[in-house]
């Protein structure tokens, strides 16, 4: 089962696409805009309360094996904080859009801007926060440790004795919301990396590796 | 009101419409009707379009039955002329040159007579009797209660086709001329030259304008006498008949400038040009103080665009617009009202980016559009009555509505229509993408919803939200799935 309650939450960030297009197609609010645009606002809040509960209850991956004489030190999980303020923003905005898409007399380039704007951030926060769910870092006492699995599991790992470099990145978003990445990379011809996201106190966590590097 | 049996329907047996089977024998008078009535062309001798004892579909529309004819009107120099009803049945003057008499409640063909002077002629019921042109510039009365033609008159001046106007027991004929309806005798003749497309009878006046003159005559509707002729500026257009409502007496140039002239004096009180000018066919209906006016742009390629037919609802009083809606195409058939509903037919035009003639119901008081459907053929004439809309479409097919909850719904009868070859396709009744919206005096933001500017110049699929918004909420549900499978 994957981490927090991604069925419940899920839920509740697509209940108001499945409300909304309840509302639009029974009320048929706008003499403008037909009550058919409410069906794929209900369809898209119901895949989107699918994809949840398929997180929630199949796709979260497994901890990884331990090797002889090998312990787990650390283990990380992304934060939250900024798959949810992108995705609050989408809601903003999409509501802005459903606003001047049926309740005023604007033409349909201005709505149409505010919901392509708003379903970007809606689902780049919801993609954030669907991936966050499913990723977690393992630092152990040998390597750094990357899991994911959707469908497929994919797993990264840098045993500490190869790393070259560990690097921490803040972007303005990430700054803004006290969060922060850290890139730790091999190096020589086929260079791997492994970027551990929106993490909370990430100069700590990557002091954390330098000790073991 | 009277009512008429199927079984009184006299069988063919002549060139008349009461040997011909159109008429039946024996009619009951009875106060109402189930399918109610539309006497004559413009409902009454006003002209004014408006039935007020007519509730034509308001919310919703589904067909009843149709009929069809062999009269195509494609390219006819005569506008269709629209059934009328009375009782149970319906009778159409049509293009094929027959009076059909058909059920009013199934639409099954009672008998049809064949006319020498054609069906482009307007027939007209009142005293208990039908006002047939039943042969070149011969009109007959029919007795309605009976078996015999109660009397026939030739037209001294010839050029019909006529439309006759039935008011208060007599019977007007252009010229004009006054008979009595009891034995065909004149009441009175005016030497004007006036009504050649038909006289308006209110408030014991007689209404006459001169085809393609400029001038219109108000008669005094007991002795002919002159009261007052007024010359507008213009040639009137000829195949609009004048209509009168509110004292008000509206007439129709050859630039489709409305013209109201005061009733009792003449006075022109106002002048509505709609822009840009062309020649018109459509006459205005009135109801309530307000002139319905629908307006179609001029037939050139070059210039129609998606608004080629407008329709105005004008202040009788003032001539000021009180709202006016785009019907995207050319006016085909007058507006009607009933009920406080406006109901228009539009022509399609495959030049355009509206091929689709359309059936339109606009609410008389706001301009809203209660709802369009898109019709295979264009929409030529209207008439309503009892619960019904009658819609003559391009291809000579008599079409007839009523409210869904009456008749089978259109929607559902879609599958039906096609096995039995019927030919109009329609939209389900959203007035939401039909682009469709009323545009209000003080009020000059609100028209028709474009996607870049509401001008109505924008491709039509940018405005069809429903198919954005599919697009959108697809697009994002894809490649939402797609970054998940791509992992992090």
């Amino acid at each position: 089962m994957a981490r927090g309650l991604p069925a419940v939450w899920s839920s509740i960030l697509a209940a108001p696409f499945v409300v909304g297009g309840l509302y639009v197609y029974l009320t048929d609010p706008s003499e403008f805009v037909t009550r058919q645009v409410g069906l794929p606002m209900i369809g898209f809040g119901l895949a989107v309360i699918a994809l949840g509960f398929y997180i929630h209850f199949v796709a979260a991956p497994e901890p990884p094996k331990m090797r002889e004489r090998e312990s787990v030190i650390d283990t990380r999980h992304p934060s939250q904080r900024a798959a949810l303020a992108k995705a609050i923003l989408g809601f903003v905005s999409l509501l802005v859009a459903a606003y001047l898409l049926l309740f005023t007399f604007t033409p349909f380039v201005y709505p149409t801007v505010a919901f392509i704007l708003g379903l970007y951030l809606f689902t780049t926060g919801l993609h954030r926060y669907w991936t966050n769910t499913l990723t977690t870092y393992f630092v152990t006492n040998r390597r750094l440790i990357k899991e994911y699995r959707f469908i497929s599991l994919e797993k990264q790992e840098i045993p500490f004795d190869k790393v070259r470099g560990v690097r921490e990145r803040k972007s303005v978003w990430e700054t803004l919301v006290g969060l922060g990445n850290v890139s730790v990379s091999t190096g020589g011809g086929r260079e791997l990396k492994i970027v551990i996201k929106n993490i909370y106190s990430p100069t700590e966590f990557a002091d954390e590796i330098r000790n073991y590097v | 009101m009277i009512t008429l049996h199927r079984r009184d329907v006299l069988k063919l047996t002549g060139a008349t419409l009461v040997t011909a089977g159109v008429m039946p024998s024996r009619v009951s008078a009875q106060p109402e009707n189930e399918f109610g009535s539309w006497p004559q062309a413009g409902y009454d001798a006003a002209n004014t379009g408006y039935n007020p004892d007519a509730v034509g579909p308001r919310d919703d529309i589904a067909q009843a039955w149709e009929f069809g004819t062999d009269a195509d009107a494609s390219g006819h120099w005569a506008p269709h002329t629209e059934p009328m009803v009375f009782s149970d049945f319906v009778i159409l003057p049509a293009l094929d040159g027959y009076y059909y008499a058909l059920e009013a409640a199934t639409g099954a063909e009672i008998a049809r007579v064949e006319t020498e002077a054609g069906a482009v002629s307007r027939p007209a019921i009142g005293d208990r009797a039908v006002f047939a042109e039943t042969d070149v510039d011969v009109i007959r009365a029919f007795e309605i209660e009976g078996d015999a033609e109660r009397w026939s008159y030739r037209h001294p001046l010839g050029d019909g086709p006529y439309r006759l106007t039935y008011a208060d027991g007599r019977l007007y004929l252009p010229g004009v001329i006054a008979l009595n309806t009891d034995d065909g005798s004149e009441a009175w003749v005016a030497d004007t030259g006036a009504g050649w497309f038909g006289v308006a009878v209110a408030d014991e006046t007689v209404f006459a304008a001169v085809e393609a003159g400029s001038e219109v005559y108000a008669l005094d509707a007991g002795d002919g006498s002159e009261r007052w002729v007024t010359e507008i500026d213009g040639r009137i257009e000829e195949l609009v008949a004048p209509v009168v409502g509110s004292g008000r007496v509206v007439v129709q140039s050859e630039s489709s400038h409305l013209h109201a002239l005061d009733t009792v004096t003449g006075e022109l009180a106002w002048t509505f040009d709609p822009r840009p000018s062309t020649r018109n066919a459509s006459t205005p209906a009135i109801h309530d103080g307000t002139l319905y006016y629908g307006h179609s742009a001029p037939a050139d390629p070059d210039t129609i665009s998606e608004d080629a037919g407008t329709l105005f609802a004008i202040d009788l009083g003032t001539g000021e617009e009180r709202w006016s809606i785009p019907t995207r195409g050319g006016i085909g058939a007058s507006p009607v009202v009933a009920d406080g509903v406006v109901y228009v037919g539009t022509f399609g035009d495959e030049e355009s980016r509206n091929p689709s003639p359309r059936l339109i119901a606009v609410a008389a008081d706001s301009g809203e559009v209660l709802w369009q459907s898109e019709m295979a053929f264009d929409v030529v004439a209207l008439s309503i009555a009892g619960e019904r809309l009658y819609a003559m479409v391009s291809d000579g097919v008599l079409e007839v509505f009523g409210p869904a909850a009456s008749t089978t719904p259109v929607a559902e009868r879609s599958d039906d229509t096609a096995e039995s070859g019927a030919r109009n396709v329609r939209s389900p009744m959203a007035t939401v993408d039909t682009g469709l919206a009323s545009s209000r005096s003080g009020d000059s933001d609100r028209g028709q919803r474009g996607f870049f500017s509401n001008d109505g110049s924008d491709p039509a699929f940018l405005t069809n939200m429903f198919n954005l918004t599919v697009l959108g909420f697809l697009l994002s549900l894809l490649g939402l799935v797609y970054q998940m499978l791509g992992g992090d």
